[in-house]
């Protein structure tokens, strides 16, 4: 029992270490619908790191019409979680009570499920409220308000009660093309916030931009505006670089914000406001001449070798690395030119970024393989980099150290496998081919070890062995053999006189012994020949009249009425067989 | 009876090909969670259907599931399993001189000549199940004409077809042998641990000659006990014990 209470306990413990953070749910929005209707079959992951969207072909009776995505923050207890939303958009194909069947999803290893609906699907529509205008508008024209909701009353209770705002900030608001602006959204809520959801285009013209990643929680401080305490949140996070000229614009950004005050919901089911980042202005100004084109911001820039001694034979890597803050993506790699001592090929690049509380750094790292045609020591051409320093207002010029390497050995053969076709694709990255799909079949049985296949090759053989053996071994041979004929027919006569039941048979076995002994037609087997043969043969009288006698009752027997009995037939039987022995032997 | 025997036949049939189709079906699940990006439960059903099925298309597969998971020389034994089959697939070359970057040791193995290339090409379109479907329909043929000719007896035509016959069915069955043999004989392997010493001998007292790396794949030359003689290039030979390498 109490082994039973610790694996329990143990159990448990398990289960809120390792479990507890992972959560599969669906939820429908409502369990009786109109056949012009739609249900909204809705998947929430909690704890599952960018989740794929959950197979739900099995779902039958209803069409998908539209499916999206979204993350969201939820606040509970002062913890905060990252949930995805998966959304479905079914549309019922038919009226009547429609099971939508529980939805698997494989998670490290372990299965998780949803629990199984049952929806009613009736006539027409079942929303009270939606007027024909209303419906023909998309599922996602959410109210920007959410205080035009039909019941007044629960309207001025929440609006007394709702106090959250969202801002925008940008770091700078006079850049030049290129410069890095850090824009974020900040979020201020006298309300606790069960979740919030960004729910638009996260791209902006006149930008290139890079989005922080959404972190799995977000920490509130509390700040005092106007006497009011709020805590405030940073939503999210971007990194924008104008790639235009003149007074640019970041949209408003609108946000879905759950509210999980009890008050509010006591009043309604409803809980849901939406809410817009401000937009904000950016006013971008031109650079120099000089400066057009070149990267923006404050670079360091370096290039190496880890080699200072190579074989001429060999391939030497040299590494080049560009950090700083700036677009990054967009960035030129200098490189070599070929020279009459080295050839350099197209370099892999990398491109990592770091995101750091006030500017997003980036990285580039290249290798670049160079090849040699001479041996001796050989000083690499020293490589530039320019940008333009937006806070000292001028271009700055950065130049990679010398790099000199010692070339020995002889060359082995000419460049021919060296020689790469000059062109203009740029090796981002490598990877491995992807994997094979189609009809697989076992390529690792063997027909040779199979018995099947050792019988046909064998048979055959076998059947021609034994064709040759009968054909020129027994017909050629052993029947015209008079040795071994003398014996086979014999044997082959007491075997038949053994096998006899009625009298009858007895002259006709004598006949066939006769015919093949002598060579007698079997006109020609009478009694005055048998005498003859068996006189020449030196068979005595007395073998010779029973051979005769049987002979001729066996062929009265079957006109006699007077058969003879089974005994009387086995005793003749027996004295024939020992008189054929011993007539067999002198026959010639 | 033959009713009996009839259904058995049907029955057999319809588990075997039941049983592919399970094995399809498990071989496309495993592509699909392949492409979700789950090779750790895809690399699970792989290595499931392996145990049953020997193909190139699942080699290769298992050795994409290998690398994905930074088991590289798990990764390249399979790729060589998946070459053996076909030695001229360009995605197996290439994922092959991707793993082989991994690994500490890079040995370049030297071109093939004209006639080990047009060799291996051929032994690559002639399967060993082709070559052995060939020779028995020759002794099937083969046969039929000696019966013919035992039947006849002598006839002109019928003794030089069988001749000829006789001719191709002999060149056949010794192809047929050596390939047999070949495939008998794992040749290739990968060394599977770091640091494995390469002696002058089959035995811990010999002297130790190159120390070589995980990921090298070596040819086997011959076998001694637990020791095996292998060699990674035309230098770079010498004996190992075998349970530090895996064959292909």
């Amino acid at each position: 029992m109490v082994k039973l209470r610790i694996v329990l306990i143990l159990f448990l413990f398990y289960n809120a270490l390792f479990c507890a953070d992972i959560e599969f749910k669906a939820t429908i929005n409502s369990d009786k619908i109109g056949i012009d209707d739609v249900l909204i079959y809705k998947i929430v992951f909690k704890g599952v790191d960018n989740p794929t969207q959950p197979d739900i072909s099995h779902i039958s009776g209803f069409r998908i019409i539209q499916t999206s995505k979204s993350s969201e923050y939820r606040f509970i207890n002062s913890k905060s979680s990252f949930y995805t939303n998966f959304e479905f958009y079914l549309k019922p194909l038919k009226i009547g009570q429609l099971k939508l069947p529980p939805v698997s999803y494989k998670y490290k290893g372990k299965e998780y499920k949803t629990e199984s609906f049952i929806v009613e699907v009736v006539k027409g529509s079942t929303n009270p409220y939606t007027s024909p205008q209303r419906k023909r508008k998309s599922i996602f024209d959410f109210d920007d308000d959410f205080f035009s909701s039909p019941f007044d009353y629960n309207r001025n209770q929440k609006k007394q009660r709702i106090d959250i705002k969202l801002k925008s900030f940008v770091s700078k608001k006079n850049v030049v093309v290129g410069e890095q602006v850090i824009y974020k959204i900040l979020l201020y809520s006298q309300n606790r916030i069960a979740s919030i959801t960004m729910l638009s285009n996260q791209s902006f013209p006149g930008f290139w931009q890079e989005w922080y990643p959404v972190p799995h929680s977000i920490d509130g401080v509390v700040k005092q505006i106007n006497g009011k305490s709020y805590q405030v949140y940073e939503v999210r996070k971007a990194a924008l670089f104008p790639t235009k000229l003149g007074v640019l614009s970041i949209p408003a950004l609108k946000f879905e914000l759950s509210i999980s005050d009890n008050s509010i919901s006591f009043f309604s089911s409803q809980n849901r406001v939406f809410r817009f980042a401000p937009a904000v202005k950016i006013n971008v100004n031109n650079v120099s001449e000089k400066a057009k084109n070149l990267p923006v911001g404050n670079f360091t820039f370096n290039v190496s070798s880890d080699k200072h001694e190579i074989d001429i034979n060999d391939i030497l890597t040299l590494k080049l690395e560009i950090k700083g803050e700036g677009n990054i993506k967009t960035l030129d790699i200098p490189g070599f030119e070929t020279s009459n001592y080295f050839k350099s090929y197209p370099s892999k690049i990398t491109r990592s970024y770091d995101y750091t509380e006030n500017k997003l750094i980036g990285k580039i790292f290249a290798e670049i393989p160079v090849s040699f045609k001479k041996n001796g020591v050989i000083s690499f051409p020293i490589l530039k980099f320019k940008y333009y320093d937006s806070k000292k207002e001028k271009v700055i010029t950065k130049e990679s150290h010398p790099i000199i390497v010692k070339v020995i050995g002889q060359r082995e053969k000419q460049e021919s496998i060296l020689t790469l076709p000059s062109s203009e694709i740029v090796r981002e990255g490598e990877d491995i081919d992807f994997i094979k799909k189609g009809k697989i079949y076992n390529q690792g049985k063997y027909y040779y070890k199979s018995i099947i296949f050792k019988i046909f090759f064998i048979i055959p053989f076998i059947l021609n062995i034994l064709f040759f053996i009968k054909k020129f071994v027994f017909d050629d041979l052993i029947s015209k053999s008079k040795i071994l004929n003398k014996k086979r027919v014999i044997n082959k006569t007491i075997k038949r006189l053994k096998a006899v039941n009625s009298y009858e048979e007895v002259h006709i076995i004598l006949e066939n012994y006769l015919k093949e002994k002598s060579g007698f037609g079997l006109s020609e087997i009478n009694v005055e020949n048998i005498r003859k043969l068996f006189r020449k043969s030196k068979i005595n009288d007395y073998d010779t009249g029973i051979f005769i006698r049987m002979k001729s009752e066996s062929e009265s027997s079957k006109f006699s009425p007077q058969k003879k009995s089974e005994f009387e037939l086995k005793r003749d039987l027996k004295l024939l067989i020992e008189i054929l022995g011993r007539v067999d032997t002198k026959l010639k | 009876m033959r009713k009996k025997l009839f259904i058995l036949i049907l029955l057999l049939m319809l588990i075997i090909g039941l049983g592919a189709q399970s094995f399809q079906d498990n071989f496309n699940k495993a592509s699909q969670l392949y492409e979700d990006g789950n090779f750790k439960e895809s690399l699970k059903i792989y290595l499931g259907i392996e145990k049953y099925i020997k193909n190139w298309k699942l080699f290769y597969n298992i050795g994409n599931c290998y690398f994905k998971l930074n088991q590289n020389v798990e990764a390249k034994i399979y790729y060589l399993r998946s070459k053996k089959i076909k030695p001229f697939n360009s995605s197996i070359n290439k994922n092959i001189e991707i793993v082989n970057r991994k690994f500490k040791d890079k040995i370049q193995k030297p071109k093939l000549d004209f006639f080990n290339k047009f060799l291996l090409r051929f032994e690559s379109i002639l399967s060993l199940n082709l070559i052995s479907t060939i020779l028995l329909i020759l002794i099937l043929t083969l046969n039929v004409f000696i019966f013919m000719l035992l039947i006849d007896g002598k006839n002109k035509v019928v003794v030089y077809f069988i001749s000829f016959l006789l001719i191709f069915t002999i060149l056949v069955s010794f192809y047929h042998i050596y390939r047999v043999s070949k495939h008998n004989f794992k040749e290739s392997a990968v060394i599977i641990d770091n640091n494995v010493e390469l002696r002058s001998g089959p035995g811990d007292n010999n002297t130790v000659l190159f120390k070589v790396n995980q990921g090298l794949e070596v040819k086997i030359i011959e076998k001694s006990k637990n020791w095996l003689q292998v060699s990674a290039s035309s230098q770079i030979a010498g004996w190992m014990k075998e349970k530090e390498l895996e064959k292909i």
